[in-house]
């Protein structure tokens, strides 16, 4: 098995069995509860259930589950049990975004085919809605792990903060200020290719319209990658401890 | 010192305006060495260098020749830190395993390596408990099967007796002896002169980032011994028994002050330290403690860094 097989096999293990894990992924799941709850008031499952399931239960697990527990492994130099193996450093990184990027996917896919559910239940959902809600919400668990992995690198004294003021800044108010932003918006791409017009702010950018499914994927791809590469980079010449 | 399988070459590091290591030069062989100096002195920092967890400011580490930071000096160096966490959610098994695994070994040898690693060190009773559950001393040892599961050559210890209870300790240095009389290369840091003394006679001594000693500890002892020795005795009669004391040939000065409390100085702590509860037994002064404040290594290094610094004993270089 390759290192970074191994280093993913191990971290996916660990996030198992941590209770946060669980409880971040019950938090998850709580916006499909709200959109039956709104579907079945008549007021629509998806109004508010999915702005809430991509733009706080997302970001929070994320966060949480990804930021928190990497940036503590380098505080607290646990890293070094890995870092003094004859493997590249990068290779934990890689290792580490696997793992975590399988973990939020497959919770935040969940989440959305749980709101799908809910959606066919109380409304009039298409089948492409069903298969394109936990698709996207899966590619945002993709993005989300990949900023909060190189975050909790990076910045690994106060991970959390540094995570949760970046999200605010590059999704909550550069897109709403300047209208381009949009387009390099893992919310709004998410939104685009989930296909739920209510979670793209049209307040700021007036006409903005969904570009073709393989731009958000090459933009979601960009926000996994780039923090990667750049926590790859520093680790492999920082300084530990 | 030829054939040195580890090398410090004018070895430099700061951290930001912090000294951690002045100028290091040194040269490590085969068998144990003892890498002592009181909290601070540079110990873990020397031992970090090697591993390449952090790089020196300048100068430079070789193992074996090799220029470190270098990923094959891995299969050659062991390691155990000093931090006391691990992957607390997984078993020792496990977290030796998954070690043994990213190191190379085929998943059924890092099985097999696991297990016996653990088993050498005592654990076989308790590998298969979460490491969150585990004592120190069952740290130390995870720590300790970590860094053995390669069978490296290098292996270098950062404090490992630190939270052993004595029977632990006893274990720990048969292990680390056992390990030295392979013909390894050890290196193990502690301040406490006495966890080395049982060891080896082979020493480092750091102080304040410099390399101050590097020789035979006895020999660095009998230079320690001819500092003056402090003793603080409390008891309920001290003008009795500083009157009693200052006849004592041991005893260089005697000074009461407190109540309750006084101090001597001596140039033989052994004959100091067998002289005083006698001479109390006999005045039927009763004693409630002897202490000495330079039983630190601290104390102990400051009075060598009185005089010529990088001193080499006993052969050593």
């Amino acid at each position: 098995m390759s290192a970074v097989a191994v280093i993913a096999k191990t971290s996916l293990l660990r996030a198992s069995r941590r209770p946060s894990t669980w409880g971040l992924a019950a938090v998850a799941f709580l916006p499909a509860v709200v959109g039956a709850a709104l579907g079945a008031s008549g007021y629509g499952a998806l109004s508010a259930a999915a702005p809430l399931a991509a733009w706080v239960a997302a970001p929070l697990l994320a966060v949480s589950l990804v930021a928190g527990v990497v940036g503590e492994s380098f505080e607290r130099r646990t890293m070094v049990y890995w870092f003094t193996r004859p493997i590249p450093r990068w290779t934990v990184i890689v290792g580490e975004l696997l793992a975590n990027a399988t973990l939020c996917a497959v919770i935040l896919g969940l989440a959305g085919m749980l709101l799908a559910v809910a959606y066919a239940l109380t409304g009039d959902a298409t089948v492409s809605a069903l298969l394109r809600l936990p698709l996207a919400f899966a590619l945002e668990g993709v993005g989300l792990a990949g900023l909060a992995l190189g975050v909790g690198v990076l910045a690994p004294k106060h991970p959390v903060v540094v995570a949760a003021a970046i999200l605010l800044v590059v999704e909550g108010a550069l897109p709403n200020l300047v209208a381009g932003f949009k387009y390099v918006s893992l919310f709004a791409h998410v939104g685009w290719l989930a296909g739920v017009e209510g979670m793209v702010t049209e307040a700021a950018t007036g006409t903005a319209a969904a570009p073709p499914w393989p731009v958000s994927l090459a933009v979601i791809a960009l926000y996994t990658a780039a923090p990667t590469l750049l926590a790859a980079r520093v680790a492999s010449s920082r300084d530990l401890a | 010192m030829s054939g040195a399988v580890i090398e410090y070459v004018g070895v430099s590091k700061w951290y930001g305006p912090v000294l951690g290591l002045r100028e290091v030069n040194l040269r490590i062989g085969p068998g144990i060495t003892g890498l002592l100096g009181p909290n601070g002195a540079g110990k873990s920092t020397l031992l970090k260098v090697m591993t390449g967890e952090i790089a020196p400011s300048r100068g430079e580490v070789r193992v074996h020749g090799r220029a470190v930071p270098d990923e094959e000096t891995f299969r050659q160096v062991g390691y155990a830190p000093e931090i006391e966490v691990f992957f607390e959610e997984l078993t020792g098994y496990e977290f030796v395993r998954a070690l043994a695994e990213a190191h190379g070994f085929p998943a059924a040898q890092a099985a097999e390596r696991a297990r016996a690693v653990l088993v050498k060190v005592g654990l076989e009773a308790a590998m298969d408990r979460r490491v969150s559950t585990y004592s120190k001393g069952m740290r130390q040892r995870t720590k300790l099967a970590q860094a053995l599961l390669h069978d490296p050559s290098v292996v270098l210890l950062d404090e490992p007796m630190t939270g052993l209870d004595p029977l632990a300790r006893a274990q720990m240095v048969q292990l680390i002896q056992e390990l030295g009389a392979q013909g390894r290369t050890v290196v193990v840091s502690s301040h406490i002169l006495d966890e080395v003394e049982a060891m080896t006679r082979e020493i480092v001594v750091l102080w304040q980032g410099q390399l101050l000693a590097q020789g035979d500890l006895h020999a660095i002892r009998a230079l320690i011994d001819r500092h003056p020795h402090h003793v603080s005795i409390a008891c309920d009669a001290p003008r009795r028994l500083a009157s009693a004391l200052i006849a004592e040939p041991s005893v260089h000065a005697v000074r009461v002050r407190e109540p309750d409390a006084l101090e001597v100085e001596t140039h033989a702590p052994d004959a100091c330290y067998a002289a005083i509860p006698r001479i109390a037994l006999g005045l039927g002064v009763s004693l409630r403690g002897i202490t000495s404040p330079d039983d630190n290594l601290a104390a102990v290094f400051r009075y060598l860094t009185a005089g010529p610094r990088g001193v080499h004993v006993g052969g050593a270089s």
